[in-house]
């Protein structure tokens, strides 16, 4: 029994007395068993790196083994990179370009025309005729004698039409001459083109009354117009007299040409329809295609077209307005 | 030194003569209305088309500048609302024009290839521009800057092509 005793408290002490001592010889003397330590960290440090490298083995065979599917990933991400920023960029574009053509679209749809989006691809500038190629042709619905408007106003009429493509005439191309008037005074005029980019003419319909600088000027859309009402075409500047002694208004257009790149082509329904009446507030009672087909390919809705009128000599391109206005 | 395209000895006969010419009316249409204009925001003063013209009039001879002249304004009223006649007009009076000074590529004198395109672009210029004044009542005006531009980027291009070839020694 005495031997039992003496046993378990020569363990105990073994145990707890043993660490005890250290504790308390560590705590007085902390020098004290530093380089048996650090002599044992010394042979155990590369143990534990060895130990330490070898676990890491696995993954480094796994990439080993799958470097060549990380590659052909990287590859394909790089693509996809590259792919979705061209994206980006295309649609930033397709951005900016729908918010420079607002304005007209929404023009186009409070008046219910059926718009298609064009755009410039080539150009000729000269003094005689002033004109550019749009990318939209007869299979995409414009017609000789469309309107076609640019954000800031309106830009011109087309003349000549392909399957693919289609000629536009300038307001600024001397054949060209616009039913216009005024702007708040509403007198009527005819604008016509000069030859000159930044320039056109407004001879006022009455010579008695001419018109002022700085008054705006829009088409007057008479009833039989291949110009709707209200399309803004520049605003009036210097005043002289032209060859016939009449006081004659310079007409500083809102379009730069030089900078036209892209246009809608409006679809008023100005042609002249078979069966079609009018009624006073200018509703059309007849059925027409561009009503039953109300989607615009601008991905704007419209109404039904309301006109339905004949070119007139006030309007046209040629050289006989020319003559007429003389 | 061995003679270029334009020189007698080496002139491209019957239709490669005619294909080299319509090639290049159709590159400097392009030039005039597509290219220069996008390159320049728009800027449509170029005469690369008449300077064709008025070369393959240099080249040819008076009667076929004449036919490249009118080959030249079907193209260039193809892309755009010019009338054909007065195109016609001012380009055959140019390539007939240039047609009298057959030859003059040959001495390979850069300077006065470029003072005669000048004078026949103006010379064009002034045709186009007096028909216009008596029909469409246009004032009357000269691309000057236009030109002078177009002649010395067509001398520019012909001194390039007619440099004597770097050989290795």
């Amino acid at each position: 029994m005495k031997k039992g005793l003496l046993t378990s408290l020569a363990v105990l002490l073994l145990v707890v007395g043993i660490p005890i001592a250290a504790w308390v010889l560590e705590s007085s003397r902390p020098e004290s068993g530093r380089t048996a330590r650090s002599a044992a960290q010394g042979v155990l440090s590369p143990v534990a790196r060895f130990l330490e490298w070898t676990a890491r083995m696995p993954r480094a065979l796994e990439y080993v083994v799958t470097s060549g599917k990380v590659r052909e990933e990287n590859a394909a991400n790089r693509e996809e990179i590259a792919r979705v920023r061209a994206e980006n960029a295309v649609l930033r574009e397709a951005i900016a370009k729908y918010q420079r053509l607002a304005p007209p679209l929404a023009l186009a749809e409070i008046n219910a025309w059926k718009v298609i989006e064009a755009d410039v691809v080539a150009r000729e500038g000269r003094p005689w005729t002033r004109s550019v190629v749009i990318n939209r042709g007869a299979g995409a619905g414009v017609e000789a004698g469309d309107p076609v408007l640019h954000r800031d106003g309106l830009a011109g009429l087309v003349v000549r039409v392909t399957p693919w493509t289609a000629t536009v005439q300038m307001l600024s191309d001397p054949r060209t001459a616009i039913g216009a008037v005024t702007l708040p005074s509403r007198a009527p005029g005819i604008v016509t083109g000069k030859g000159e980019s930044g320039v056109l003419e407004l001879t006022p319909r009455d010579p008695k009354s001419p018109p002022h600088p700085g008054q705006r000027v829009i088409t007057s859309g008479t009833w039989n117009s291949l110009y709707p009402r209200g399309l803004e075409i520049g605003e009036v500047g210097a005043l002289k007299r032209n060859q016939f002694g009449q006081t004659v208004g310079e007409v500083r257009p809102f379009v730069r040409f030089e900078d036209v790149e892209e246009v809608l082509v409006l679809k008023t329904g100005t042609k002249a329809r078979p069966g079609a009446v009018e009624t006073p507030a200018g509703e059309s009672t007849a059925p027409t295609p561009e009503s039953e087909d109300r989607s615009t390919s601008s991905g704007a809705t419209v109404a039904p077209l309301a006109k339905a009128a004949a070119p007139t000599p006030e309007d046209t391109p040629t050289t006989a307005s020319k003559a007429a206005r003389r | 030194m061995p003679p270029m395209l334009w020189q007698a000895p080496n002139k491209p006969k019957g239709s490669r003569g005619i294909a080299v010419t319509l090639l290049g009316l159709i590159a400097a249409l392009m030039m005039d209305t597509v290219v220069a204009p996008r390159l320049l925001a728009g800027w449509t003063g170029f005469r690369f088309l008449p300077a064709a013209v008025v070369l393959a009039g240099m080249w040819r001879g008076k009667w076929r500048g004449l036919w490249a002249g009118w080959v030249g304004a079907f193209l260039e009223t193809c892309l755009s609302a010019e009338p054909v006649g007065l195109a016609m007009l001012r380009l055959g009076v140019a390539g007939f024009a240039a047609g009298f000074f057959k030859g003059i590529l040959d001495l390979r004198v850069p300077w006065l290839t470029v003072l005669l395109l000048m004078v026949l672009l103006a010379l064009e210029d002034l045709a186009g521009g007096i028909a216009a004044w008596f029909v469409l009542d246009v004032p009357l005006s000269l691309n000057v800057w236009g030109i002078l531009a177009t002649a010395l980027a067509a001398g520019g291009f012909l001194g390039w092509a007619g440099r004597e070839p770097k050989t290795l020694r």
